[in-house]
């Protein structure tokens, strides 16, 4: 099995066992009033960590995916995550950040505007539900929550897609310098 | 790819929304029939994570709902005492009204008032009253509270006044027992600030236990109090005819008293 298909098989059993971990355990547990929500955090993470076309399309599964289950309207959550995907994807491309509290703020990011965005689309689409204090207060309040797990998430998807994921030049070069390696200014 | 992407979203969005049938909810709903099972199995085993998550947040929600019910308890009390002050002033007022109106007190220039300082002790037997020498009391005027006469003005301010009660040392008030008509002079009870004594009892053997005492309508000297006649001052609770000692319990708790009348022109007899 090559890099690629273990990587997509990777990312398909990452998408399945996260939204159904959303549907029957944390869609199901309110805190402070709201609930988690693992989606963002899950797409962001794997476009972080495989880039932006990839991160595009796993979050274009997973929200697709997260549509057909909450019987809704199809195409909002997978156009919102195609958009967060794409996002995390090209941060890590045109900045590759590598501060320790990149995560969190990754996941404030991620849950900001599939909150925002899904919010828009819905009220875009007639939902009659009122724009007020209180979803500002709840989607706040989300972003808080999601803030609080996004590190332990992103260590998770990181090391399930770590096996599968190209090398990456710089980590390579580390690596190599610290197994023993001469440093290049050492050698002859 | 994003575009596609993002064009198929849009695509699905389109055919999707507002239609009832069609090829899209057909799919949707056969998904739902697959994952259904699959849900309900995660759901299982994730049941004692989602149960412990759950208690978790019912002990915080627990906590924020006892800070809730004690406040709203707070201001509940707080309403109610407000209610049963506000009630307790009406019926006060009704009695000394009721008062004045039986013994014909209004002609005396009777002026509420309210206490605003109690007696600080057991043996402290002064309480000042919010209204004075502006409302044209006096020093002597008689005081009175919806349960009978408390005692007499002893120094005036304008706008307050300090009021001796009944069972101060130096008080001394003409009375008569409401039955028997005996005569005689109500002062505290020594040793006992709680209770009063009626003295210089003529024939005390003619008083029993459970008589009522009200003012003589007469000065004890000539620059005493003088109180109209008929105002009750407590019941007989002792009658001792050796040593000539007729206890009373005041009708009036001179511990706590609240709102009173000062009669301020009392026609002298």
């Amino acid at each position: 099995m090559n890099d690629t298909t273990n990587l997509l098989l990777r990312l398909a059993a990452l998408a399945f066992v996260s939204v159904l971990l959303q549907i029957a355990a944390v869609a199901q547990i309110r805190v402070f009033g709201v609930n988690a929500d693992l989606a963002p955090l899950v797409v962001a993470s794997a476009g972080f960590l495989t880039g932006a076309v990839p991160g595009a399309a796993f979050g274009f599964g997973v929200g697709l995916f997260l549509d057909l289950a909450f019987a809704q309207t199809l195409g909002v959550f997978a156009l919102v995550f195609t958009l967060v995907g794409y996002g995390a994807g090209r941060v890590r491309e045109l900045r590759a950040p590598e501060a320790p509290f990149t995560p969190l703020l990754l996941g404030a990011a991620a849950t900001s505007i599939a909150a925002v965005g899904y919010a828009v689309l819905e009220i875009t689409l007639g939902a009659t539900s009122p724009v007020g204090l209180r979803l500002v207060r709840d989607i706040l309040l989300a972003i808080a929550l999601n803030s609080l797990i996004a590190v332990p998430v992103y260590s998770i998807v990181r090391r399930w897609l770590i096996p599968a994921l190209p090398e990456d030049p710089r980590r390579r070069r580390r690596r190599a310098y610290t197994t023993g390696g001469l440093s290049p200014l050492s050698r002859p | 790819m994003l575009a596609l992407l993002v064009a198929l979203s849009l695509i699905l969005i389109s055919a999707s929304f507002g239609g009832s049938g069609g090829a899209l909810h057909t799919v949707q709903s056969g998904f739902l029939d697959v994952l259904s099972p699959v849900e309900t199995g995660a759901s299982k085993v994730l049941t004692p994570v989602h149960d412990l998550i759950h208690w978790v947040d019912d002990v915080f929600h627990a906590s924020s709902q006892r800070d809730t019910y004690r406040r709203e308890l707070a201001a509940a009390n707080r309403k109610i005492i407000s209610l049963q002050s506000g009630a307790q002033a009406r019926s006060d007022t009704a009695k000394l009204h009721h008062i004045d109106s039986t013994l014909q007190l209004a002609a005396n220039g009777a002026v509420d008032a309210s206490v605003i300082e109690q007696p600080e002790g057991l043996w402290v037997s002064n309480v000042t009253i919010n209204a004075g020498s502006g409302a044209g009391i006096r020093v002597n005027d008689p005081v009175i509270d919806p349960d009978g006469a408390i005692g007499t003005i002893t120094e005036v301010a304008p706008s307050s006044a300090v009021v001796m009660l009944l069972n101060d040392p130096s008080s001394g008030v003409a009375a008569r027992d409401s039955s028997s008509r005996e005569f005689g002079l109500i002062v505290p009870e020594p040793g006992n600030a709680g209770a009063l004594e009626m003295q210089n009892v003529s024939r005390p053997s003619e008083v029993s236990v459970g008589d009522l005492i009200v003012t003589a309508g007469e000065r004890t000297t000539q620059n005493a109090s003088f109180f109209p006649a008929g105002i009750l001052i407590g019941k007989v609770t002792g009658v001792n005819v050796n040593n000539d000692a007729i206890t009373v319990e005041p009708a009036a708790d001179l511990t706590s008293l609240d709102r009173v009348q000062v009669l301020t022109a009392v026609a002298a007899p």
